[in-house]
């Protein structure tokens, strides 16, 4: 799994460098294959290989936290941190403490005592997994770092002697606020605890992974037996690459290799773009999620509760294979997201962005969704409630469509309602969703989910065809607003307009520019009024969500005892 | 749609009913049976119409409650609205059924729902409505299990038969009058949905309507729906207004005009694709002949007879319907009996439009009546079968 966090060489930080490079003994690495499905079985010999191990630096030196490089103009140029033993390192020390969090499995077994469990601690830094009672016992904690230098690297170099901490994980970061070069050494992610004593930098950490073994007794913690420290070491690697190493041409180093191959696999070009580079600030290794139970299904794949740092909800994305085109989309999607943040817009945490698993990682959405909430008729929504739930829906529409996102899915089953507060979630993903094509396209034929079409507007609907992408559809700021309006509607009617129609009469009646009757409903005049403005059949004449947030803000506030709506909605059937 | 009246003789074998004891069953299946002797009688059949309903009736009785593991699956059918429908034998019984399979994700109250409502099914029996064996609830799919016809239904018939000629459609068309007319009269309901694919036909003769809608809540938990390039939906009932069976009438017609010219027929086509069809020249021009002049907007060109070519988007197609005049039957290729009748259906004013008493006595229907047409000869002649081991081309 520490391969995983990884994924292009701006995010490879190695802390200390060797000028010469060893290679790796028996790793073997079938290379530069391209295809990730090869992926898994490029990492297992990883995961097992004793002799790999052995490359290892088994020292402690670094707790320099999973590092991100600094976002650097160009891209390429990395700052890269020469750690050296002059450097004082506060992170050093002889005993690291573990990074224990909570977790529950179905069956584990607990290190210490070697019990079953089903609750206990799992270190983030070595993975040791024990009961909570059981922490005192366990063996400290061995982070893991890679030692890139050969034999002579010892003599030669002594003070830039490169080696690596091992991200266990890859911990979520803001591109907002790269961690700057200064910062590198300045743990922003792992707590306090992980601080090492940086005063005690034992002179045998500049051994080199071939004296490793000879060595071993002597170093790391003598009160542990070095067969345990061994089999508590980690068997993840993370590959390095930096700059330098890549105009290496004949290193002949086969890390060199495996990153290539890895890279390829990941489907990030050597020299990464500036999208890539920041998207891999936000990718995450499919295998770090621990998938829960599903608390739901969209159009385009199904979510599940799920772990990352904490409870998050996982939108597993099926998307064909080897659709290139999707990916892409999908990619562009989550550049648009990655600094996305409103209290009414849900917060995106990361995504896994390796085919065949897409995957977007948010925040847990409480509550249940607007959907439900609007059919649950044990709810109350008067006059200032309906209000306070579309002023937050606008602001939060608003915010996004200021940053240039595109819902393209507004409805109610896409918002969530927790006791006052709005969240909106699964923006901009319709159109790679290949819901209108997935699956049970037929033949000539145009697969029409349920609810769907009341939230088109007009220009939408007159576009679909039996062979219509969801890509070429003309989705606008405008028909968000559309779209809001079925929300508004609904939010008053409890129901869809339309609601047991045919697709084929909805299609017309949209289309051709007909309202729902209103009539029935007993909608007043104010909130008929923004209705009808969000439904202009002409796109310019429909309200921006800022300009919404003012007509809501104008709506009479009303006493929720004289609830009387003042003039009902009296119209003709339909309104043109 | 919901039925008002209690699902009455025929509960025997429906899965609500799957307690009863067989001894039980056999006893309510023999009262049962009797009351729908009854009712079979009001229906004016001839002999081999009463024989068959008859002899489809005792076969289902046997069958019992109707149960996922029962089934073996011969093949797929084709699709549906909504589901897979499958020719599957049912084993304990021995039966070729067509299974039609509707995934659903729902809570257990509205799929009882459903159930029921389909319940009604079990009263439609008449030689114009496709037989029901039962349906029942199991792994998210709800089954509905019927006759199986096999000749599949008049848009396979029509690819292998690239146009149905006229008095094979007089056949047709008393059929389809004669079912709307039953589920007018026994059951007040209305079909909602007829076009080519849900008219089935078999090697005995037989034209069956099927897929008409009895479940209000199934349509409604239907989680898609499928849109494409043909609508039989009249333009009364598009734009929102009040509908009735007048609606079926419609739907028939547009049909009518489908089997014949071998094509959806909106927009029309033009002289010179009408000629391609029909291999001489067309005087009075297309359907909708000369109305490309009047109309308020550029339409697209009728498609080539091969069907390819630029498709029309549904909205354009459906507006189509509403705004322009209706399609009618060129001149010239059919009996003008023919032509008045399809252009009787295809009235766009729902009140100027024939209703089912008015063409059940249109010359057209008289005629056809009289008529002798070996359907099943020309059925399975059409679509490659045997002969079936007993013609029955004197039926009807």
């Amino acid at each position: 799994m520490g391969l995983c966090g990884i994924m292009s060489p701006s995010r490879f930080v190695p802390l200390l460098r060797a000028k010469k490079k060893a290679k790796p003994l028996n790793l073997k690495i079938s290379s530069a294959v391209g295809s990730c499905e090869n992926l898994p079985s490029q990492r297992s010999p990883l995961h097992s290989d004793r002799s790999l191990r052995s490359f290892f630096f088994p020292s402690f030196i670094p707790s320099t936290p999973p590092v991100h490089a600094a976002e650097t103009p160009s891209g390429n140029t990395l700052s890269v941190p020469r750690w050296s033993p002059q450097i004082p390192r506060r992170d050093f020390g002889n005993s690291i403490k573990h990074r224990f969090s909570t977790k529950y499995w179905m069956s584990q077994t607990c290190i210490v005592c070697g019990k079953g469990m089903l609750f206990g601690l799992k270190c983030k830094n070595c993975k040791l997994k024990c009961h909570n009672k059981c922490t005192k016992e366990a063996p400290p904690c061995h982070l893991l770092i890679i030692q890139r230098g050969g034999p002579d690297s010892l003599r030669d170099h002594q003070g830039t002697t490169q080696a690596r901490l091992v991200r266990t994980e890859s911990v979520p970061c803001d591109i907002n606020n790269p961690l700057r070069y200064t910062d590198l050494h300045i743990s922003q992610t792992l707590p306090k605890t992980n601080k090492i004593n940086k005063d005690h930098i034992p002179k045998q950490f500049n051994l080199t992974a071939s004296s490793y073994l000879k060595y071993k007794q002597q170093f790391i913690f003598p009160d542990v037996a070095s067969s345990s420290i061994l089999s508590c070491l980690s068997t993840e690697v993370e590959p390095t690459s930096d700059n330098e190493e890549a105009n290496d041409e004949d290193s002949g180093d086969e890390f060199e290799e495996m990153n290539l191959s890895l890279l390829s696999a990941r489907n990030f070009p050597r020299k990464a773009s500036q999208t890539s580079i920041f998207l891999q600030e936000w990718d995450v290794p499919f295998e770090q999620l621990e998938i829960g139970e599903m608390i739901g299904k969209g159009r385009f794949g199904r979510v599940f509760h799920g772990r990352w740092h904490g409870e998050v909800a996982l939108r597993l994305i099926d998307i064909e294979r080897d659709n290139e085109d999707q990916l892409r989309a999908f990619k562009r999607e989550v550049m648009a997201y990655r600094n996305t943040r409103h209290e009414n817009v849900v917060l995106f945490m990361g995504a896994c962005m390796s085919p065949p698993h897409l995957a977007i990682i948010t925040s847990l959405c409480k509550g249940r969704t607007l959907y439900s909430v609007v059919r649950d008729a044990k709810v109350i929504l008067d006059f200032n409630k309906t209000r306070q739930i579309a002023q937050e829906m606008v602001k939060g529409m608003g915010y996004l469509h200021a940053k240039g996102i595109l819902h393209k899915d507004m409805k109610s089953k896409n918002v969530f309602y927790d006791n006052g507060k709005v969240v909106i979630t699964d923006f901009g993903l319709f159109t790679i969703s290949g819901v209108l094509q997935a699956g049970s396209r037929r033949e000539d034929k145009l697969r029409i989910p349920s609810g769907w079409l009341c939230h088109l507007a007009p220009e939408i609907i007159c576009q679909l065809s039996p062979d219509t992408e969801e890509d070429k559809l003309p989705f606008s700021k405008q028909s968000d607003v559309f779209a809001f309006g079925t929300m508004w509607y609904e939010l008053h009617a409890r129901e869809w307009p339309y609601k047991s129609q045919p697709a084929e009469v909805i299609l017309w009646q949209v289309g051709s520019g007909q309202k729902p009757s209103l009539a029935q409903i007993g909608m007043c005049k104010e909130i008929s009024d923004i209705l009808l403005l969000c439904w202009a059949c002409q796109q310019d004449e429909r309200p921006s969500f800022s300009k919404l947030v003012d007509l809501l803000e104008k709506l009479p506030k009303r006493n929720r005892r004289l609830s009387h709506p003042g003039h009902f909605w009296k119209s003709a059937e339909y309104v043109q | 749609m919901a039925p008002k009246k209690r699902p009455g003789p025929l509960t025997i074998a429906t899965p609500c009913d799957g307690v009863s004891s067989s001894h039980n069953s056999v006893l309510a299946s023999e009262a049962n049976l009797e009351a729908l002797q009854k009712k079979l009688e009001e229906l004016d059949l001839d002999d081999q119409q009463k024989k068959r309903l008859e002899a489809f009736l005792t076969q289902k009785a046997k069958v019992g409650e109707l149960k996922d593991d029962d089934f073996h699956r011969i093949c797929e059918l084709g699709a549906g609205n909504g589901g897979v429908v499958n020719k599957v034998c049912h084993k304990p019984s021995g039966y070729i059924m067509a299974r039609k399979l509707i995934h659903l994700e729902i809570k257990p109250a509205i799929r009882n729902q459903i159930i029921r409502e389909l319940q009604v099914l079990h009263e439609c029996n008449s030689p114009y409505i496709v037989g029901f064996y039962g349906a029942f609830y199991s792994d998210g799919e709800i089954s509905i299990c019927m006759e199986h016809m096999d000749g599949g239904s008049l848009d396979q018939v029509l690819k292998e038969a690239r146009r149905i000629p006229e008095e094979i459609l007089g056949k047709v068309s008393i059929a389809v009058l004669r079912g709307l007319a039953y589920l007018r009269e026994k059951h007040q309901i209305m079909h909602r949905d007829v076009k080519p694919s849900n008219i089935l036909v078999n090697s005995r003769g037989e034209i069956k309507l099927c897929d008409f809608g009895v479940s209000g809540q199934l349509i409604d938990s239907m989680a898609n729906s499928f849109v494409g390039t043909r609508s039989y939906m009249s333009p009364e009932r598009l734009q929102g207004t009040h509908y009735s069976v007048q609606s079926d009438v419609w739907s028939m017609g547009l049909s009518l005009v489908e089997l014949s010219i071998g094509r959806y027929p909106i927009p029309p086509p033009e002289p010179r694709e009408l000629e391609a069809i029909f291999g001489r020249s067309i005087l009075d021009g297309a359907g909708a002949g000369g109305t490309n002049s009047t109309s308020p907007r550029a339409r697209p060109p009728g498609r080539p007879v091969s069907g390819h070519g630029p498709v029309m988007a549904i909205f354009e197609l459906l507006d189509y319907i509403v705004n322009e005049p209706p399609p009618k039957l060129p001149h010239g290729v059919f009996t003008s009996d023919f032509q008045d009748f399809v252009t009787k259906c295809l009235m766009k004013s729902p009140a100027d439009r024939a209703d089912l008493k008015m063409l059940m006595n249109h010359t057209f229907i008289k005629r056809s009546e009289v008529e002798e047409v070996d359907f099943a000869g020309w059925l399975c002649k059409t679509m490659g079968f045997n002969q079936p081991s007993t013609p029955t081309h004197t039926t009807d």
